[in-house]
């Protein structure tokens, strides 16, 4: 058992109401030092409600989320340092140029890296002399990325950072982040996002937000292999106890002989007990997040 | 060899590189002693999470397929018979799938087991059929 204080952040029972409204449910959720965690869900779950409240720009209602084993509310401006944050909206002061906002920024970090700045905004090509006003949405995300990574943040919070980047962008940009991310063990990373190809990509976990409540938290690599469809069409009728052997979630008739058999666990053996009955068609369907995606937001927001 | 990754494929992406890196030696792509991309140039390239290209070079450590030596990388393992390993798993899916079908033309195992013999030892002293 690893205790609170083991984990990068620690959120338990976290309530949020707006009014009458209630955003989140009470979440508990703990992110482990040196993992990814990718936080997925439709419009309105409560994912920016959720990271506003870690850093501290929103009151929970109830609940304590603990950073670095501390409390948010008794972290230090020098604990703070260690969390880099790049909002939903990058709120820039927009009458800077990416100039002056960099020399602006760099005064709240008295070991800011100048060299490390300036290979980021050659990365990216952002313009230093423009005003941050006349850059792109894309720009503005990335100049945001820069200035949260220069100090080189223990913690890495990006609640949509993929949002109005084209694909060539979005990879140019998560490569940024995971190279960022080898540069020292131990790092973390928290990332919300509609893109669920590229969450596959670089979660080490998954958790599923819907209506403020966390309805699934895995390991991307097992949300992968445990749900799978099986398309079988048998020779005869199938054996009774085969379809009613354990893991399997769903058995959907297709035609007289024809079965579609939903299997999230136990899978191997369900497999072999198909193949070993006389069949014409024996078909594998792996499921991938944005299936899962469907089914645990209810299949009516599919937010891509 | 260039590794290649589909992230929607539901196939976990680390078992989707242990299987590249199977066939590949298999096949002769890749040889005993090769030395393999470090694990950060693999996450880049394919701009996947480092830990899941880890997890797919410790799975082929422990398979046996790959060594890495301390400070100098990870390479394809010298012994040959590693490859023998592989081409054994390439057979074995060739015979499953010969077994399903002869089970669909309604051979019990025992006449199977009985024909592959018999083809077996007619191969074996030169002419097949």
């Amino acid at each position: 058992m690893q205790k609170v204080n083991d984990y990068c952040v620690a959120v338990k029972n976290l309530k949020k109401d707006y009014g009458q409204k209630q955003a989140l449910a009470g979440i508990t959720l703990n992110i482990e030092k040196g993992e990814i965690l990718g936080l997925v869900g439709p419009n309105g779950a409560g994912k920016t409600t959720f990271i506003k409240l870690l850093m501290g720009l929103l009151q929970p209602t109830s609940g304590s989320i603990r950073i670095f084993g501390t409390d948010i509310g008794a972290m230090t401006h020098k604990e703070w340092r260690n969390v880099g944050y790049i909002s939903e909206e990058p709120n820039l002061y927009d009458f800077m140029t990416v100039q002056e906002i960099i020399n602006f920024n760099s005064k709240f970090y008295p070991d800011w890296d100048k060299d490390r700045c300036s290979d980021l905004l050659a990365h990216f090509n952002l313009p230093l002399n423009e005003k941050i006003k006349n850059l792109s949405k894309g720009m503005q995300t990335q100049l945001s990325l820069v200035l949260a990574m220069v100090p080189m943040p223990q913690l890495l919070i990006l609640d949509e950072p993929l949002e109005g980047l084209d694909p060539l962008r979005r990879i140019n940009f998560l490569n940024l982040v995971l190279e960022d991310y080898m540069r020292k063990e131990g790092r973390t990373i928290l990332i919300s996002s509609h893109y669920l190809e590229e969450m596959e990509r670089i979660a080490d976990r998954i958790a599923f937000l819907n209506e403020g409540r966390l309805v699934r938290v895995a390991p991307m690599e097992q949300l992968r292999m445990e749900e799978k469809t099986i398309r079988v069409v048998f020779q005869k009728e199938p054996p009774v106890e085969l379809l009613q052997m354990p893991g399997i979630k769903d058995i959907q008739r297709e035609g007289t002989p024809g079965f579609l058999i939903t299997v999230e666990d136990n899978f191997n053996a369900i497999f072999e007990a198909c193949s070993r009955f006389p069949h014409y068609v024996l078909d594998i369907y792996h499921r991938n997040l944005e299936d899962l995606f469907h089914d645990y937001s209810g299949g009516d927001d599919r937010g891509v | 060899m260039k590794f290649f990754v589909n992230p929607r494929s539901g196939v976990p992406i680390y078992k989707q590189l242990v299987q590249q890196i199977e066939r590949g030696v298999a096949g002769g792509i890749l040889t005993p002693g090769e030395q393999l991309p470090p694990v950060r140039e693999v996450a880049l390239e394919l701009t996947v999470n480092p830990n899941t290209v880890a997890r797919a070079y410790r799975e082929l450590e422990a398979a046996g397929l790959i060594a890495s030596v301390q400070g100098r990388g990870t390479f394809i393992a010298e012994n040959i018979d590693f490859a023998m390993v592989e081409k054994e798993k390439i057979v074995k899916a060739l015979i499953i799938d010969l077994i399903e079908q002869a089970q669909q033309l309604g051979l019990t195992s025992s006449q199977m087991e009985k024909l592959f013999l018999e083809v077996l030892k007619e191969w074996q002293r030169g002419g097949a059929g």
